[in-house]
């Protein structure tokens, strides 16, 4: 124990953790090498838009209420970590994504890594877009293509200390996402269920994103799996219910009633949806088709809790 | 003995409930519930009218538009006195600090439900998808062309725009209003309800 009163010991200590520090330094600030080589398909733009709208590009990056152009920025999502406001992505070549390649535009939308090698704060939906396949980013981004440019810089983030530090997201990947030798792993349909729950599911879980407000977070911001979609909070820090098959059944909603609520907002007992879910009706769902509408109430009335947790995120 | 206990308790239990199904609202705060509890219940009514789970009923209709237009304007915007916050109110302070707004939406709802009431008769076919081709663009997949927003291409082309922002509402004559579906206009209430809820009204 006498080395401990060794000064050569403590300048070894001393030494060993700024060694260590300037590692972890070197390696958060190390811009992200994307791993995936995405071979660029040919895009069909209308089923693009559709799926734009499906999950929420147009919701989130649009400021609907002070009358913005669309995917020109949208408005504050409030967190408990700051306000995260979604950036312009429009086709102006300085403020959005015209200079960007449709790899670039894959990459981003599913490992959320920015065309810098920066990470995305997961405000931004990566985590479930990762199971978009290959034809689904190439319809998005035909989709994107058609968007006319708007000159405006993106709206100021107020992201408090220390998550501010994008950089320190890489620990947070390495902690809910598989960050590292990406693969896209492309959402799978069922065989045991008819294709209108799998096309719920794909709806639910993948696109639209529902567990995003609709699961309860833990203190880092990842979605507590054990608890999904039996309600959470939304942008605005409302409490948002849950939408389990149990919770739906046990307030006596029906399928036919869910599908009609997300086209026109209206619930069956004659209130109106408020929160961020009337945007996401105005903005989403009230384009969707009613087969798809249908489609997210058959897989909310019949999921069970081992197939729902069996999804990536 | 035991039976009067029995009875003390009884009258006792049936006094909590009642104070506990009001939600404990009092005053101005319990006024305006009841007031937003009757627009619900005039939508609640008029929802399988237009959905066609219900026959078309014209006098049905015009009188739940009724309900509607005297539920808002300064119906509504009276039955809020500034800070009045006191539980259990879902209000958000942002109605006084927004107030123009708030009373446009209220009034556009109580024009709303005055030209469903004056368009009555103005019915199209009902159903899961009645608003498909309306007026209002509906839901078509690209959300294009609604006339709330002033064309297709004005908001970005097909990725652009809403499905009809109430702001546009502003801008139509009530004879515009009234010439348009009846489902159009039930479809806009429930716009016109959102709107106002998604900015002043706290989800709980």
């Amino acid at each position: 124990m006498r080395f401990l009163f060794s000064r050569r010991f403590w300048y070894g200590v001393l030494l060993s953790i700024l060694c260590i520090g300037a590692a972890i330094t070197y390696w958060l600030w190390q811009p992200i090498t994307p791993t995936l080589q995405w071979e660029a398909l040919a895009g069909n733009p209308e089923r693009g838009a559709y799926l734009a709208r499906m999950s929420g590009c147009i919701t989130c990056h649009t400021d609907s209420q002070a009358g913005s152009v669309a995917l020109s920025g949208g408005k504050a999502l409030k967190t408990p970590f700051g306000e995260f406001r979604a950036p312009n992505i429009t086709t102006d070549k300085v403020h959005g994504i015209g200079s960007w390649t449709p790899q670039q535009f894959a990459i981003a939308v599913r490992e959320g890594i920015s065309p810098e090698g920066k990470p995305y704060y997961p405000a931004f939906p990566y985590t479930f877009y990762t199971q978009f396949s290959d034809q689904d980013i190439a319809d998005l981004w035909a989709a994107f293509q058609t968007v006319p440019p708007v000159s405006i810089p993106d709206p100021k983030q107020t992201i408090a200390y220390p998550f501010n530090i994008r950089e320190g997201l890489k620990f947070w990947r390495a902690l809910y996402f598989k960050a590292e030798n990406f693969e896209p792993e492309p959402f799978q349909k069922d065989s045991q269920h008819t294709e209108t729950y799998n096309r719920g599911k794909f709806i639910v879980e993948v696109a639209a994103h529902c567990a995003a407000c609709h699961t309860p977070r833990n203190a880092l911001g990842a979605l507590e799996s054990e608890n999904h979609l039996s309600g959470g909070v939304d942008s605005a820090q409302n409490k948002v219910p849950s939408i389990t098959a149990s919770a739906l059944l046990k307030k006596g909603w029906t399928k036919d009633d869910l599908a009609y609520a997300l086209q026109t907002g209206i619930t069956p007992d004659g209130d109106v949806f408020g929160g961020s879910m009337s945007d996401i009706v105005e903005q989403g769902t009230a384009f969707l088709s009613w087969q798809d509408l249908i489609a997210i109430s058959e897989y909310l009335f019949n999921a069970n809790q081992s197939s729902i947790t069996d999804t990536k995120h | 003995m035991k039976k009067v206990v029995f009875i003390i308790s009884l009258l006792f239990a049936t006094a909590t409930a009642l104070v506990f199904a009001h939600g404990d609202a009092t005053g101005i705060v319990k006024e305006r519930m009841d007031l937003m509890v009757s627009l619900k219940n005039a939508m609640k009514n008029l929802k399988p009218l237009f959905r066609g789970k219900e026959e078309y009923d014209v006098e049905k209709v015009k009188q739940n538009a009724l309900a509607i237009r005297d539920a808002a304007g300064n119906h509504m915007t009276k039955l809020f006195p500034e800070g009045s916050l006191k539980m259990p109110s879902e209000a958000t302070p942002e109605i006084w600090t927004q107030w123009e707004e708030f009373q446009r939406l209220a009034d556009n709802l109580g024009r709303l439900g005055q030209a469903l009431h004056d368009g009555a008769e103005n019915n199209q076919t009902a159903g899961p998808n009645a608003m498909g081709s309306s007026a209002m663009g509906g839901p078509g997949m690209m959300g294009q062309g609604h006339m709330m927003e002033g064309g297709m291409m004005s908001q970005g082309g097909m990725m652009g725009g809403g499905r009809g922002g109430m702001h546009g509402l502003d801008n139509m004559t009530d004879e515009k209003l009234v010439s348009m579906p009846a489902a159009g206009l039930f479809r806009m209430i429930g716009q016109s309800c959102a709107a106002c809820h998604k900015q002043y009204r706290v989800e709980k």
